[in-house]
């Protein structure tokens, strides 16, 4: 009855009807796509098929075809004819083993999705089909329409694909998997009965699929099987203290993310584009560097909760230069942070005052370094970052005036929410295993040589910071094994390098890109630090 | 059949739900003092309510159905599901403690402790310290048979005694913001019979300021609650008497310990509970000068309601 390779789900073939709908805008080749489909040996099976049509384009379905497959063809000319009724009347009337629906790409998807289907009828694939050509150019002007659709679709087809170069071909799977990652994309072209497609009609096949996380898993268990029990408990209290210290970084981060997600929706959502700095950047250049220096330094957010913000701000098109030197400067100075090391170096007024120079000077020397190389700021950006993090289909506007807004705000800080705590997750675990495991090394690894310390210092600037806020006392304790001068370089440079917040900031940034700030940090605070120490 | 729902939005509603309530189960029963800062408690209140907001707002959206959702980003919070569940009672046992600012101090862990799971057991069904410094609790009292000092436990007696049954001592506001000659005049808001009592919320600054004005604390007599910490290298009449210390989080939480000298020193447990009463002095540690408790008086106690002791920037 059903096109299944597979003897063992017998039963189900009896019972379940599939609707596959297929999906795309006017012209894009699905009637050409549902004929061919129709041709072929997987319609082989199916005794009596109902075939939906919500559009009818320039292509017709051949009548000889749905004769001799016994095809029975239904339009629908109004989006007000989809309804629950329809389905049921449909397998009242036809009693179909099979229904394909040709979808009109302009309508919403949800209508189909959501209707409440008679028992023995399900919804199996959802195909969408594009024209290489124009693809492009609907996603990102009519992003509102077409990507509902393809974010609910199984696979993407895209026809005309041989017009493309290889690069283009690559850059439109990537923006397609940026919208829904589980989305598969297969180029049309005459090898139409390729296996891939095949697949989709007939999918019990995904099922004997052992996959590598069941694997992985069933390893684990394995091994754990052969450890022997004083290991297996000298086992769990090292998980247990790296519990404490991961969940405890989470903990603390919550508060501060929840702040970031909101100041980045008010400013993704009210806030016109690129007011906050633009505006500045396009007067007086130096001016601009200060005024996001300063502001860096007043913000009295932890790091955490900065990422969002400064994701929001570049998505916004401000210029990326003061960006950085608001990020960097904001990381290492800020009133909170000036307060700890007030506190973890009593009586020492000059190490504050090393701390909040230092900040500031690295802060401005790069934002100034990144606007003299000219580095563009879309060049940077990971692709299609507006339109991934915060789709049209994503946000619903359910409400007008003041009411939507607010609701609107909630629903991006939640995107927000989920997208920064899932890198704290990453960042935190890494954060609490190396912290356990490093911070013995650390405290043997005695130098002499104050450039050796430096260098050591730097990599546990990267490597174990937690907060900008408890870095003050972490290289307090530093400071019995360590100069100084070369604390305070683990002091400052700490948020600025931390790979939690390099993680976070990858989110929206290119990796090749971040790791320029990132080097340029490492060697203008490494000169910085060296002078300070011979001039102090 | 039913109407198909939105499957992320129901993952994002579970685990908005799951760490909502892990949040406030950790608020009430005060767990929270294990992993953060109390100051962050405002924040987590805070936290609280806007994830409750943020699950209503998905409520009303739950209704727009979608096909192929990918929830395998989801998987990850996992991670701090299991963590949450692998950890029945948090507490300090089985790690380090160590002497501050000293130029070659060595750490010490001590892996073979197993004072933990009874140390999370007492902590429920006891009270605040204040009520537990009581002399009814006190399980027993070790007096130090020093030449030079003499009645020390008659000391420790009496100040139980006048610190509960008289007004004797003598209590004074405090301003943390006025600059002291010396140092050790900071910590003078409780006096009890010539001993300086230091409470919870200043041990942490009170600690570093004996590390770093030495010589202003030289021959002051103190009085706190402490853990026992055994180091070895110290010989056999000496151990670390000392609190863990949080300045934000669990992340940074250090143990930090005052040497102390008696002879009763084995006899007393890793991670016991004490009310350590001595002098300072001066202690030559592998050439280095840390203050040190001479003439210590220790009378064994319950443990606090909290644990660790908070930093506090005032």
């Amino acid at each position: 009855m059903l096109p299944t390779k597979s003897p063992h789900f017998g039963r189900m073939e009896f019972i379940m009807t599939y609707i596959d709908i297929i999906t795309g805008f006017l012209e894009s080749g699905k009637t050409t796509f549902i004929n061919k489909l129709m041709n072929s040996s997987l319609f082989d099976q199916y005794k009596k098929v109902v075939l939906i049509v919500c559009e009818e384009g320039i292509s017709e379905y051949e009548s000889m075809l749905l004769e001799k497959r016994n095809i029975h063809k239904v339009v629908i000319e109004d989006e007000s004819e989809l309804n629950d009724n329809l389905i049921y009347r449909i397998k009242k009337e036809y009693n179909p083993d099979y229904v394909i629906v040709e979808y009109n790409g302009t309508w919403d998807i949800a209508n189909l999705i959501g209707l409440r289907l008679p028992f023995g009828l399900k919804i199996r694939n959802i195909l969408s089909i594009h024209k290489a050509g124009t693809f492009h150019y609907y996603l990102s002007n009519m992003a509102s329409l077409l990507q509902p659709h393809i974010l609910n679709s199984d696979i993407v087809l895209v026809n005309e694909g041989e017009k493309l170069t290889k690069e283009k071909k690559v850059k439109l799977i990537r923006d397609i998997k940026n919208i829904n990652s589980k989305i598969d994309v297969s180029f049309l072209d005459d090898s139409f009965n390729s296996d891939k497609i095949d697949n989709y009609f007939a999918p019990f096949e995904k099922y004997y699929k052992i996959t590598p996380g069941l694997i992985s898993i069933m390893v684990l268990l394995l091994v754990l099987c052969f450890i022997p029990l004083p290991n297996l408990e000298r086992l769990y209290d090292f998980t247990k203290s790296i519990s404490v210290v991961f969940l405890s970084v989470l903990i603390q981060a919550i508060p501060f993310i929840l702040i970031g997600a909101f100041v980045s929706a008010i400013i993704q959502v009210l806030v016109p584009t690129g007011w906050i700095l633009n505006k500045m950047a396009s007067k007086n250049t130096p001016l601009s560097f200060c005024i996001a220096a300063i502001g860096g330094i007043f913000v009295p957010i932890c790091d955490c909760g900065l990422v969002p913000i400064i994701t929001s701000l570049l998505k916004r098109n401000t210029p990326l230069p003061q960006t950085i030197t608001f990020w960097l400067t904001s990381a290492a100075v800020n009133p909170i942070v000036v307060l700890s090391i007030v506190y973890a170096f009593p009586g020492q007024p000059k190490l504050v005052l090393i701390r909040i120079f230092a900040g500031l000077f690295i802060g401005l020397f790069i934002g100034v370094l990144l606007k003299i190389a000219k580095i563009n700021t879309k060049d940077v950006l990971r692709e299609n970052v507006s339109i991934t993090s915060v789709g049209a289909d994503m946000i619903s506007i359910r409400k007008e005036g003041t009411l939507g807004k607010l609701d609107v705000i909630i629903q991006v800080a939640k995107i927000e929410f989920f997208r920064v705590t899932k890198y704290v997750i990453i960042g935190g675990l890494l954060t609490a295993l190396l912290q356990s495991l490093l911070s013995q090394t650390m405290r043997s690894l005695i130098a002499t040589n104050f450039g050796i310390q430096l260098l050591i210092m730097i990599a546990a600037a990267i490597l174990m910071s937690t907060c900008s806020t408890s870095n003050a006392f972490i290289g307090r304790s530093f400071s019995s094994y360590f100069s100084s001068m070369s604390v305070m370089s683990y002091i400052v440079l700490g948020p600025m390098l931390d790979f939690k917040n390099m993680l976070l900031l990858s989110s929206v940034l290119k990796k090749g890109f971040l790791l320029k700030p990132v080097f340029m940090v490492v060697v203008v605070g490494y000169f910085i630090f060296t002078l300070l120490a011979k001039l102090i | 059949m039913f109407r198909r729902k939105n499957g992320e939005m129901i993952i994002q509603i579970i685990i908005l739900l799951l760490l909502d309530i892990y949040l406030f189960y950790l608020m009430m029963s005060g767990n929270i003092n294990y992993y953060v800062h109390p100051r962050f408690h405002i924040g987590i209140w805070m936290s609280i309510i806007i994830l409750i907001v943020f699950v209503m707002n998905l409520m009303i959206g739950l209704g727009k159905p979608r096909h192929n959702v990918n929830l395998k980003p989801y998987g990850l919070f996992i991670i701090p599901i299991i963590a949450a569940l692998l950890i029945v009672t948090p507490g300090s046992g089985g790690r380090e403690m160590v002497i501050a600012s000293n130029k070659q101090s060595v750490n010490v862990s001590v892996e073979n402790r197993n004072s933990t799971k009874d140390l999370g057991q007492q902590i429920e069904d006891t009270e605040d310290y204040n009520d537990n410094v009581n002399i009814d609790i006190v399980d027993f009292e070790y007096n130090q048979s020093d030449s030079n000092m003499v009645n020390e436990s008659e000391i420790a007696n009496s100040l139980t005694e006048s610190e509960y049954g008289s007004d004797s001592f003598n209590l004074t506001q405090n301003n943390m913001n006025q600059t002291y000659l010396d140092m050790s005049d900071k910590y003078n808001s409780k006096i009890v019979d010539g001993i300086t009592v230091i409470e919870e919320d200043n041990f942490a600054s009170w600690y570093y300021d004996v590390y770093d004005y030495l010589d202003d604390f030289v021959g002051e007599k103190y009085q706190f609650l402490a853990q026992v910490y055994h180091l070895d290298e110290l010989g056999e009449n000496y151990f670390l008497a000392g609190r863990y210390i949080m300045v934000c989080c669990a992340a940074d939480l250090t143990g930090y310990g005052l040497v102390c000298e008696s002879n009763l020193t084995k006899d007393l447990k890793e991670d016991e509970w004490i009310l350590v009463t001595g002098t300072i002095e001066e202690y030559d540690y592998k050439g280095t000068k840390v203050p040190m408790l001479k003439n210590v008086t220790i009378t064994k106690t319950e443990p606090p309601k909290n644990e660790y002791v908070y930093y506090n920037f005032n």
